[in-house]
């Protein structure tokens, strides 16, 4: 639920420009405009989305996974927070949590994106066994 | 009759001899400089798979309110700055009277990003009276 003197439209205002901010690679300033916006508005899918992608950008997948879980326990057949959700488990070697991701995935995604994730897998994979 | 097939000027006897393709001692491949090999540990870095993928932290641009109408650009700068000063104000009275978010941490928050906004506001403020006083001279 937004505070009292928020609107929709301000989020948005504000959103854009975290938007364009992380398009142009300024994870940083973009992860502080979505975190003031979680804290305005801490049911905003879209920028508890972006906030997660922020963290992963700037290296810091386990800041990410709050969010990205508390998205997927609204809605678990999300499939972009799912493949975000893997990612982060791949950047922190959590392999065998990426590949029930993975499993859950497998027949949902495009073959173009399932094997992209397959390839992730098995190269995270094999550098643990290393 | 006698047809000349010869274009004037342009007599084979004229021609320049073109340049010997066997250069001898000082072959072409000799000039060229070659790129050294890449040297790629293995497939995971050839197919950059120990690199997060920029679709790992892709998002597309936020939904638009159905109540927010096309503007133009001035308009909605405008709608943008008068957006900022209200929250600015409203952050300064919820300090004064301990309203606002209950949490130190979205406090924290939220007043981080205003500061960014304003910074980004002043910045944008400064390149549009450079341009307009570029454009004016």
């Amino acid at each position: 639920m937004q505070r009292s003197n928020w609107t929709e439209e301000d989020v948005y205002l504000i959103a854009e420009l975290g938007h364009s901010l992380h398009m142009q690679g300024h994870y940083r300033e973009a992860a502080v405009i979505f975190q003031g916006l979680v804290a305005v508005d801490p049911e905003n899918r879209y920028c508890l989305d972006a906030l997660a992608a922020a963290w992963l950008a700037l290296g810091k997948p386990e800041r990410a996974f709050a969010h990205i879980n508390s998205l997927l326990a609204r809605e678990p057949a999300d499939l972009s927070v799912r493949v975000r959700r893997l990612e982060a488990y791949l950047q922190i070697g959590k392999t065998a949590a990426a590949a029930m991701d993975f499993a859950f995935l497998e027949h949902l995604l495009p073959a173009g994106e399932i094997r992209r994730l397959e390839l992730r897998l098995e190269a995270a994979r094999q550098t643990q066994e290393k | 009759m006698r047809v000349n097939y010869t274009l004037p000027g342009f007599l084979p006897s004229d021609l320049v001899p073109a340049e010997s393709t066997r250069a001898g001692d000082n072959p072409f491949r000799a000039r060229m400089q070659l790129a050294p090999a890449p040297t790629l540990a293995d497939w995971k870095s050839l197919l950059r798979l120990d690199q997060p993928p920029p679709a790992a932290f892709a998002i597309g641009p936020p939904p638009r309110p159905p109540s927010l109408e096309a503007q133009d650009a001035p308009a909605r700068r405008l709608m943008w700055r008068q957006m900022l000063d209200r929250q600015v104000v409203a952050l300064e009275e919820n300090a004064s009277t301990g309203a606002g978010p209950a949490d130190s941490n979205d406090k924290r928050a939220l007043a981080r990003m205003l500061t960014l906004l304003m910074r980004v506001r002043d910045v944008e403020g400064e390149v549009a009276s450079r341009y307009l006083a570029e454009a004016g001279s």
